[in-house]
């Protein structure tokens, strides 16, 4: 009796970069496997093979004692090999019911019976209100669940989930959680690429550890990850915190960086005036409103998260602080200069920058370039050089890779210089939309290391964040925001140790 | 049903009122306007629900009539038969080029209709004892017959090519529910996605792309009785393909109704602008580029989508009847 999947020597190189040196291993039949790794470590590479969108250079697959071969991607899903993707897929033109129904229809249901079926999965994933609406104004979280239904539609033997659950808040994670197991039950296998080893911990027992292109573990997942060779490579200074599930770990700084460098640099600003300040803030999308009025401000030299769960509306607020949204009504001023009808490039040139989510890379262009485009506002190109010098010296891991383009960068490299373009244009206050999503422990450690050293420096921030322990202690003030509206504010300590406020909101 | 009704009714209204021109030139720019309309409707099939556009469209137009009109002078065959040939001819003709180039991604399939008009241009004017070459061929005759489609009174055409418009907007309405076009939106979506989910993406893609071929290729056989002469480099040429994705565009891709207001929009402009200027000077060709650029600056989304906007100033409610 063979494995239900079989990968035996899977090698795949682009160009002189060698994603995939050679990996080996199954997945059972009725199982569920977790599959980690830092970012860069060739899993996505690895799903696009098991899926038939690259071709590998070396090694085969083999799925229910079946070589795949070249059998293409649409067929290997009719064979139940199935799989999520990072960034969410809506269907845009299909209300989300028909969306989720198209697996169905492919593995030949009728129209009738797929509306049905696709019914029932929204239902039990707490999404039915959803069904007729266009996918264009949920949020993230939503649209995950979306693909997870397209998925469960096909009927899968393997499903590979390709960082399904990283940005869902915690009751649809419980809900992901919960189908994944009902569907498991019924005797389906998974193999789950995924950042929250919590997550990979209950589900799976069995954990295989992919660094750069070969697997450097694999056995029983508590055993593997006190393994040292997996705490180098992927946990770093997380390691403590997850294995004992403690509080949320005090944010170090792995990055050496003297004071005094920071500290000669135009970001540094003193004071406690109000910088940023949203007054009954409302706008929205396609006529439907999202924010009911918000209230917002960020002081000179201040640092302030806004928190909430998914669809809450904290992206939004910074949308509509960057003039990507119009403003329905209230007011925005920067600096005491009102900014709220202004054009959509101003607020950058007034000393605004922005990460936004997904980290907006040029990706074809160099990692030079993209932060040559960051030193466009104002006198940014004047203070080229010596913010040059600032943004490598924060992200050391950008220096050997200044001539690559950003397109060839790992996700935590790509967040790394989406932060260091804003910061090319000397702003006054950064705006960073979840600067952690997708990213690996170790190299969240090193964003919010280097957000530390940002904050020390003066530089005022504002931060939209998932994860709720790091944005807490990095930190000064926090708002929580829910249905569009601010339901508190306070100093980040006092809404760490809420009880009420954490179980309601965030929960921790 | 509702949708059926109302397309039906949009036809009887237009019927009557072709019927009622009296001015023989209002009748033929209304004729003119609803072939536009119908080759329009063909072509959004494609590159509106899949986002693959074809800038050789009016081969299909070419093919079908040649074959039809050839076979009809040369052997006596019916155009009715010969028009079902002539389509089938264009659809071997979408699937080849289809198979080639709809699998790639970026500009191939768009270079490769453009080039596929190109080859039949240069076919026609070469094997020119059979097609006439470049002085065309006329088609005459003096009395009605129906089953030759020859009429003597235009608005027989305008009839015929309105029904066809709207048997063609009906055929797409039904489309966009059939499991076809769920499977379509979800390739315009992502293909990764949609092949991830279990849909043949490339098999589709041609599908589609014949479809289209063959509704078009349906206006042609009509056109070519109506207009009396093959003219090659009309039919195979550059401007009536680029006409055809104009009027799509400017109407608006994402509305069922969209070629066909791009279609009165497109004729009103050629009307006023013939009116003003003569009809020589290439006025109307310049007005409408100006108006195509106005139009793209202001909503790029087109003609319906600007009209959705200022109801919805109106009323901020969203009309979604025709999406």
């Amino acid at each position: 009796m063979t494995a239900l999947l079989e990968i035996k020597g899977i090698a795949k190189s682009f160009g002189a970069v060698r994603s995939l040196v050679d990996i080996t291993f199954s997945v059972e039949d009725h199982s569920i496997v977790g599959l980690i790794g830092p970012n860069g470590a060739g899993k996505s590479t690895l799903i696009n093979i098991l899926t038939g969108v690259y071709a590998p250079d070396g090694g085969n697959v083999q799925f229910a004692g079946r070589n795949l071969g070249r059998i293409a991607t649409a067929e290997r899903a009719r064979l139940g090999l199935v799989r999520t993707f990072q960034r969410p897929t809506p269907i845009l033109d299909l209300s989300c019911i028909e969306g989720v129904m198209v697996g169905g229809l492919a593995r030949g249901l009728s129209v009738g019976k797929a509306r049905n079926a696709a019914l029932d999965i929204l239902t039990s994933l707490g999404l039915r209100e959803a069904a007729d609406q266009s996918p264009r104004k949920l949020p993230t979280g939503h649209l995950k669940l979306l693909d997870f239904a397209r998925v469960l539609m096909l009927a899968p033997r393997l499903v590979l989930l390709d960082e399904l659950m990283a940005g869902l808040s915690f009751s649809e994670l419980e809900v992901v959680l919960g189908a994944i197991e009902r569907l498991a039950d019924r005797g389906a296998s998974f193999l789950v690429v995924e950042h929250l080893l919590d997550v990979i911990k209950r589900l799976s027992r069995r954990l295989v550890v992919m660094d750069a292109g070969i697997i450097v573990a694999a056995g029983e997942p508590t055993e593997v990850i006190r393994d040292p060779r997996v705490i180098e490579a992927y946990l770093g200074d997380e390691a403590g915190a997850v294995l004992v599930e403690a509080e949320p770990a005090p944010v170090s700084s792995p990055l050496a960086l003297s004071s005094e460098e920071l500290i000669s640099t135009p970001f540094k600003s003193a004071g406690t005036g109000p910088m940023l300040e949203v007054n009954d803030l409302v706008t929205g999308y396609d006529g439907i409103e999202v924010l009911h009025g918000v209230d917002l401000i960020v002081k000179e030299g201040e640092t302030v998260c806004i928190l909430g769960a998914n669809g809450a509306g904290k992206s939004t607020i910074l949308r509509a602080v960057m003039r990507q949204l119009p403003c329905w009504r209230g007011r925005v001023s920067f600096l005491g200069e009102d900014i709220t009808n202004v054009k959509a490039f101003a607020p950058a040139h007034v000393g605004i920058g922005y990460v936004p989510e997904g980290r907006g890379m040029l990706a074809s262009l160099s990692v030079r370039e993209n932060l040559e485009m960051g030193a466009h506002p104002g006198g940014a190109r004047a203070a080229f050089a010596r913010n040059l010098e600032r943004v490598l010296s924060l992200f050391p891991a950008l220096v050997s890779r200044l001539g690559d383009a950003a397109a060839n960068l790992s996700g935590g490299q790509q967040q790394m210089l989406a932060i260091g373009r804003a910061l090319m244009g000397s702003p006054k206050l950064v705006l960073l939309d979840e600067p952690s999503l997708g990213l690996a422990p170790q190299i969240v450690s090193h964003v919010y290391g280097a957000l530390t050293e940002l904050k020390s420096s003066g530089q005022a921030i504002l931060l939209v964040e998932q994860t709720v322990g790091k944005a807490l202690a990095l930190s000064d003030r926090a708002y929580v925001v829910d249905g569009g509206k601010v339901v508190l504010t306070g100093p980040s300590d006092n809404v760490r140790s809420d009880k009420l406020l954490r179980d309601a909101y965030l929960g921790l | 049903m509702r949708r059926a009704l109302v397309i039906f009714a949009a036809w009887m209204a237009a019927a009557a009122a072709g019927l009622l021109l009296k001015n023989d030139y209002f009748a033929s720019v209304a004729t003119a306007m609803a072939f536009l309309a119908l080759w329009a409707q063909s072509w959004n099939l494609l590159c509106g629900l899949t986002g693959n556009i074809s800038l050789g469209h009016s081969v299909f137009v070419a093919v079908a009539a040649y074959v039809t009109v050839i076979l009809f002078q040369q052997a006596g065959v019916s155009p009715l038969l010969g028009g079902l040939l002539g389509i089938l001819g264009s659809v071997v003709l979408a699937s080849i080029v289809g198979a080639a180039t709809l699998r790639l991604r970026g500009p191939y399939f768009t270079l490769a209709t453009l080039s596929a008009a190109a080859v039949v241009l240069s076919l026609i004017l070469h094997y020119s004892q059979l097609t006439g070459g470049p002085s065309g061929l006329a088609i005459t005759f003096a009395q009605d017959s129906p089953f030759d489609l020859e009429f003597t009174n235009v608005r027989a055409y305008f009839l015929i090519a309105t029904g066809l418009l709207a048997a063609v907007t009906l055929f797409l309405d039904f489309l966009k529910r059939s499991k076809l076009g769920f499977y379509i939106a979800a390739i315009k979506s992502s293909e990764e996605a949609a092949a991830a989910a279990g849909i043949r993406v490339a098999l589709v893609k041609v599908i589609v792309f014949c479809l289209s071929a063959a509704l078009t290729a349906l206006g042609g056989v009509v056109y070519v009785f109506y207009i009396g002469f093959m003219d090659p480099n009309f039919l195979s040429g550059l401007t009536l393909s680029v006409e055809i994705a104009l009027i799509a565009v400017v109407g608006g891709m994402d509305y069922l109704i969209g070629p066909i207001i791009g279609a009165i929009f497109y004729e009103a402009i050629d009307v006023a602008a013939n009116a003003t200027f003569g009809a020589s000077g290439g006025w109307d060709v310049m007005l409408l580029g100006f108006a195509v650029v106005v139009m793209v600056m202001t909503e790029p989304r087109g003609l319906c989508e600007l009209t959705i906007r200022l109801l919805r100033l109106i009323h901020r409610r969203p009309a979604r009847f025709w999406s």
